[in-house]
């Protein structure tokens, strides 16, 4: 029998993997997160065997409650569910310890196979996502600062403005955004913005 | 978590119309009460002299008549009806006395009394009824001679005395009223120049001010929708998709439960529709907040919808830009768009031109788009009415004037159409910046 803990703060997302699971004679949910830190607590008490992880949810989010998790249970099995695909978004996740990354829209016909494959220490990842990180393997990440200008960008703050937010001069700040189109091979800042939001920089 | 700082954010300029405003209000109306009010002060210094003036010549007169009807008496040779007549007459004269000194107590502080009044009241007061007394003792020890003489000698200083007075109040008199009338007109003068250039300039403050406080309208306007696409699709994604993906879990394990047959046939056809109206619908979602952000050059877009236009049609396509091709605001851009593709299907569906231009200028100070055929041009009523339907005129005049550009439209019968948009370039590109101050505040709330 599979033990499944699901987190995710959508109930009626939680309620379609119960329903979806309980089809199921060698699986069962044994618990229901609706965040990071509620998730926590559930593993230390539980220990299930697969645990299906939101990345976007409040209080702690989906990376922060894995690494959590994983630091205590270095052999937990993780697979990350998420709605917004983006390499980089997946290469968090991996990094952070999940054995597997489906999209949700996958997740009708994939979710079955995928906890039994982890279940059985096997890594998943999808055509789409793994395509993605495929394709920006060779690129420069972002550094932490450049994301945060970067976020600021995206809700239409001009330079000055995020010099003013972040503590730092304008020049700075322009450096930064030079170096970020250079990396996301964008065209103006805009178009950063529209890229960052593609590959899971920043969230929508 | 920013527009609240944004509903504060008044660019300096119209702040400093503002108080220019106020001031030019307080300005223009202080100077103009000042004037009154100095008008006024003449106005009582002139009273002053006048009533000052009229005492004097009341006791004057007075004085006159007294001497002639003592004259009288005296001429009479009767000591009796001297005496008796000299009663009357003292009560008559220390009343018009006591009636001077009070007019003269009782000017206005501003007007400064002859200073020769007061003695010559109290000389009169003192020495007349001495006088009197004198002669009517004279008259009744028979002496009619030196009564005479008497009132010949003792009297007419007195009247010579308030003469003289009742010359230089009089003079005074009139050096106020040449000063009052040169004061008033130099005060209507004043008031003429002043009224009407507050009224000038307090108009084209208000103008200017009106000007800006409509352009940031629309400014707010912008980025009020700017902010309500990001929510909207953030709510979508949140909300609406993931409960999607939730009852689809939930399809999919009624699915599994049903045994093989064409109601799970079925039901697994829809459920791949599904996936594809949820994928959509993401797509959807991604593109309403991408659109906020995305820079996508308007010419290409309507290079793009010319080209497919000109397809199907004889007409000839051609788009021209002029000036450095800057960002337009999103919402904008979006509405330029409509706009533009609504005008451009106009002219290929109903114009039967042989050309039609485009002409996009990115100005410094405002943007242009400019659409233009040489085909049999819209008909009059049309052009006017704009029936709902025909054209989609109403719809651009309408997107138009939500944006805040100018629209004109010009057509002749057999000779093309035009339309012109003219917007504003701190409309058109974006925001400007905003005062610094409001950074604190968004920092802290941001």
């Amino acid at each position: 029998m599979i033990r499944v803990l699901a987190v995710d703060d959508h109930p009626l997302l939680r309620e379609g993997i119960a329903a979806l699971i309980s089809t199921e004679e060698d699986m069962e949910l044994i618990g229901e997160a609706s965040n990071g830190r509620e998730a926590l607590d559930l593993f230390r008490k539980c220990h299930p065997d697969v645990t299906l992880m939101d990345l976007q949810m409040p209080e702690m989010n989906g990376i922060d409650a894995i690494g959590a998790i994983r630091s205590e249970f270095p052999d937990a099995r993780i697979i990350v569910l998420t709605t917004q695909p983006g390499d980089v978004q997946v290469f968090r996740a991996l990094k952070a310890g999940a054995r597997a990354y489906l999209s949700k829209v996958m997740l009708r016909k994939e979710l079955l196979d995928t906890i039994r494959a982890v279940h059985a220490g096997q890594k998943r990842l999808s055509g789409e996502a793994a395509a993605e990180i495929a394709e920006h393997a060779a690129d420069d990440a972002l550094t932490p600062r450049e994301i945060d200008v970067l976020r600021l960008v995206a809700v239409g703050n001009a330079n000055k403005e995020i010099g003013a937010l972040l503590s730092l001069t304008e020049v700075t700040v322009k450096s930064h955004v030079k170096n970020i189109l250079a990396k996301l091979g964008a065209n103006d800042r805009t178009h950063a913005v529209t890229i960052a939001l593609k590959r899971g920089i920043i969230d929508l | 978590m920013k527009s609240a700082a944004n509903y504060l954010a008044i660019s300096p300029g119209l702040k400093i119309a503002f108080a220019l405003l106020i001031g030019m209000i307080l300005g223009g109306n202080g100077i103009i009460i000042w004037q009154f009010h100095m008008a006024r002060v003449q106005t009582d210094r002139l009273y002053g002299a006048n009533r000052q003036l009229t005492a004097v010549l009341q006791l004057q007169v007075k004085l006159l008549s007294f001497h002639q009807q003592l004259d009288d008496l005296a001429r009479s040779n009767d000591a009796q009806l001297m005496a008796a007549g000299t009663e009357p007459l003292r009560g008559a004269l220390r009343e018009q006395v006591r009636q001077t000194a009070a007019a003269i107590a009782s000017l206005p502080p501003e007007t400064q009394a002859d200073p020769a009044i007061l003695p010559t009241l109290e000389a009169i007061q003192v020495a007349l009824p001495a006088q009197l007394d004198a002669i009517v003792r004279l008259a009744n020890s028979g002496d009619w001679a030196t009564v005479q003489r008497r009132l010949g000698n003792e009297l007419t200083p007195i009247e010579s005395v308030t003469a003289s007075l009742v010359e230089s109040i009089g003079q005074q008199a009139r050096g106020e009223l040449t000063q009052a009338v040169e004061n008033t007109s130099s005060v209507q003068r004043t008031i003429l120049m002043i009224v009407p250039a507050t009224a000038i300039s307090t108009f084209c403050i208000a103008a200017f001010l009106g000007w800006s406080v409509a352009r940031r309208m629309i400014e707010v306007r912008l980025e009020e929708r700017v902010n309500e696409r990001t929510r909207l699709a953030r709510d979508l994604h949140d909300t609406l998709l993931q409960s999607f993906h939730g009852l689809m879990l939930r399809f999919q394990a009624v699915s599994k439960m049903l045994p093989e047959g064409k109601a799970k046939e079925q039901l697994e056809k829809t459920l791949e529709r599904a996936d594809q109206a949820i994928a959509e619908g993401r797509s959807a979602v991604y593109d309403l907040r991408s659109s906020t952000t995305e820079t996508n050059e308007l010419s290409e877009a309507l290079n793009a919808v010319g080209n497919e236009l000109s397809k199907q049609d004889a007409a000839e396509f051609s788009l021209v830009v002029e000036g450095a091709v800057r960002d337009l605001h999103p919402i904008i851009r979006d509405e330029l768009y409509r706009i533009a593709r609504e005008a451009l299907s106009n002219a290929f569906r109903h114009a039967r031109a042989r050309h039609i231009e485009t002409e996009i200028e990115y100005g410094e100070r405002a943007f242009r788009l400019r659409i233009r055929d040489d085909g049999q041009g819209i008909p009059a009523d049309l052009l006017d009415q704009g029936r709902p339907g025909h054209y989609g005129l109403p719809g651009i005049r309408e997107r138009a004037r939500q944006v805040g550009a100018d629209l004109t439209i010009w057509s002749r019968a057999h000779s093309g159409t035009e339309i012109d948009l003219c917007l504003a370039g701190s409309i058109a590109y974006g925001r400007p910046p905003r005062p610094a101050r409001f950074q604190l505040f968004r920092k802290k709330i941001g």
